[in-house]
């Protein structure tokens, strides 16, 4: 599959680069890894006139520590995370989401956090050749107007964000930084996604995303982060949780639930947090009724996006829900006891 | 508009001119002859396009040429020395890891990078380092025992030299 033309940019500094951003506008687009753009322009889905390589751009691409955790550079390599000193300890459950993104051998050593979290919604529709998207007319995100994946057609987009990285770090309560030609500002990164399927980044297009901060938990605090896949590697999850669990003495005091892969942006549990404060940890009957609580908020939007049906993915937010929350649970002994 | 490039391919200095839409895969393949290197999906599933970028495996099918520009590639053509297979083709070979060898350079970079930086794999180490590859032939088990042995022959000629 050969890619359309466009024109090669490659910025020596930051500046330069929200320059070239901000000349293009919608036709430039940012080349970090590649690993989703790349595959998306191969298939006709993305046609941008200039691409705007990060790779001479160090300053995106390396990790720093600031008081309250880490601040991690937007096109810093998904392998170079996960050989970050002390990070598998400190936060286990980012280290699980970005351990299982795609194939480790592969995509690890092109693929960006910031392009994780920037890559485009997915489904089975719309991401596929333009040989097989001919046989029907185009569907809303490919600026047509009906949806394939919702039974009778809708007039929204029900496409899916399939970052493993951010079902976790929205539970951390990560923030962005995302800069353009006329300022910076950082804003949580539950606020980077629309929950608009045709485009589900709030980033307009002379903004880039520069780094991510990850906060320390603190003490008493375990994360964790559960993938369900039918291959343990380069598969896309059918389902994911993120979650963060605090507890003090003998009660859960912070309870923070993200469902992923489920709806047009990563999808934040509130009541989780209602249901689970004040609970003693043991308390299974209080981890069962978070889990329901997950499966009904994710039910209306779980569509016929997948391979996989959309009944069995209802079924299964509930025991990937709970999987999170116990094994965040299990571990918010651990910060104390280093 | 054609850019100029230059990179270290198998440990010779190349030059070139190519679109900015020419992958990495396409470079090597159309514009060097360099055609070891397999042209599978396309779009990042199946690795058979993997070569080593600067000592790390990557589906060239996913590199633009131009990104490659000042770097190191190696690609299956490269690990031979003068005639004699690397250890990891031998092992290949005589443990019938190959059956229609499409996925087999590319599983062999993967294995070589695996190797280089760890030297002594467990078997899980090892299945980790080529789930990116897919082999429609051999079910992964020859391949697997083929890396293995591959391992203990780099280890034994190291000592012994
Ligand atoms: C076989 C295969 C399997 C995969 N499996 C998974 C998976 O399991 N889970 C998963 O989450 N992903 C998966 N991916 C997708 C992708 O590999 C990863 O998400 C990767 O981290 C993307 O990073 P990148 O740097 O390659 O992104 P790119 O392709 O370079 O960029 C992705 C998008 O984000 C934009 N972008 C990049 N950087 C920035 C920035 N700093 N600011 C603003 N916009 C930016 C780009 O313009 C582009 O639109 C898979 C891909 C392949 C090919
Ligand atoms: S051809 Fe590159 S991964 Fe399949
Ligand atoms: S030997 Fe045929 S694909 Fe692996």
């Amino acid at each position: 599959m050969r890619l359309p033309a466009f024109d090669y940019e490659l910025p020596g500094n930051l500046d330069e680069a929200l320059e070239l951003l901000n000349t293009y506008g919608p036709n430039g687009k940012i080349l970090a890894g590649g690993t989703d753009l790349l595959v998306r322009m191969k298939q006709g889905l993305a046609l941008p006139t200039h691409l705007i390589s990060l790779k001479a751009l160090p300053e995106l691409a390396t990790i720093r520590e600031s008081e309250v955790g880490l601040r991690i550079g937007a096109a810093v390599r998904l392998r170079d995370i996960l050989t970050y000193p002390t990070l598998e300890d400190r936060v286990p459950g980012f280290f699980e989401a970005v351990s299982s993104i795609g194939a480790p051998s592969i995509q690890h050593f092109s693929g960006t956090i910031g392009g994780n979290l920037c890559q485009d919604n997915r489904c089975q529709f719309y991401n596929q050749s333009s040989f097989f998207r001919k046989a029907r007319q185009p569907c809303n995100k490919a600026g047509g107007k009906t949806c394939y994946a919702w039974e009778g057609g809708s007039d929204k987009c029900y496409s899916v964000c399939q970052s493993d990285a951010a079902p976790v770090l929205m539970a951390m309560e990560a923030e962005v930084v995302v800069r353009s030609k006329q300022g910076e500002r950082t804003m949580p990164l539950a606020e980077l996604y629309s929950s608009v399927g045709e485009r589900p980044l709030t980033l307009a297009d002379d903004e880039m995303l520069t780094e991510i901060r990850v906060p320390n938990p603190g003490p008493g605090t375990g994360t964790a982060f559960e993938k369900l896949t039918y291959r343990s590697a380069i598969d896309y999850a059918v389902l994911s949780a993120g979650a963060l669990v605090q507890t003090e003495g003998e009660r859960i005091t912070r309870a923070r639930l993200v469902i992923g892969a489920v709806s047009r942006a990563p999808l934040g549990i509130p009541t989780a947090q209602n249901i689970l404060q004040g609970r003693p940890p043991g308390d299974e009957e209080a981890l069962d009724e978070a889990a329901r609580a997950a499966a009904n908020a994710a039910e209306a939007f779980i569509a016929n996006n997948m391979a996989q049906p959309a009944e069995y993915r209802k079924q299964m937010v509930s025991v990937m829900a709970k999987r999170a929350l116990s094994r965040a649970l299990s571990r918010t002994g651990m910060t104390e006891a280093t | 508009m054609k850019t100029i490039i230059q990179m270290t391919v198998n440990g010779e200095l190349v030059e070139s001119a190519v679109e900015p839409n020419r992958t990495l895969l396409q470079f090597l393949r159309e514009d060097l002859d360099l055609t070891g290197t397999k042209h599978g999906c396309g779009l990042g599933d199946c690795g058979a396009c993997t070569v080593i970028l600067d000592g790390k495996p990557v589906n060239s099918c996913l590199v633009l040429a131009v990104q490659a520009h000042g770097r190191e590639v190696l690609t299956i053509e490269g690990l031979a020395e003068n005639g004699n297979l690397h250890p990891i083709q031998q092992a290949f070979v005589d443990k019938g890891a190959i059956q229609c060898g499409f996925c087999t350079p590319g599983m062999i970079l993967s294995a070589k990078a695996l190797l280089d930086e760890n030297p002594k794999p467990s078997e899980l180490e090892i299945r980790t380092a080529i789930s990116g590859n897919l082999c429609r032939c051999t079910g992964y088990q020859k391949i697997v025992e083929a890396v293995q042995e591959a391992a203990t022959v780099i280890d034994g000629t190291e000592v012994s030299s």
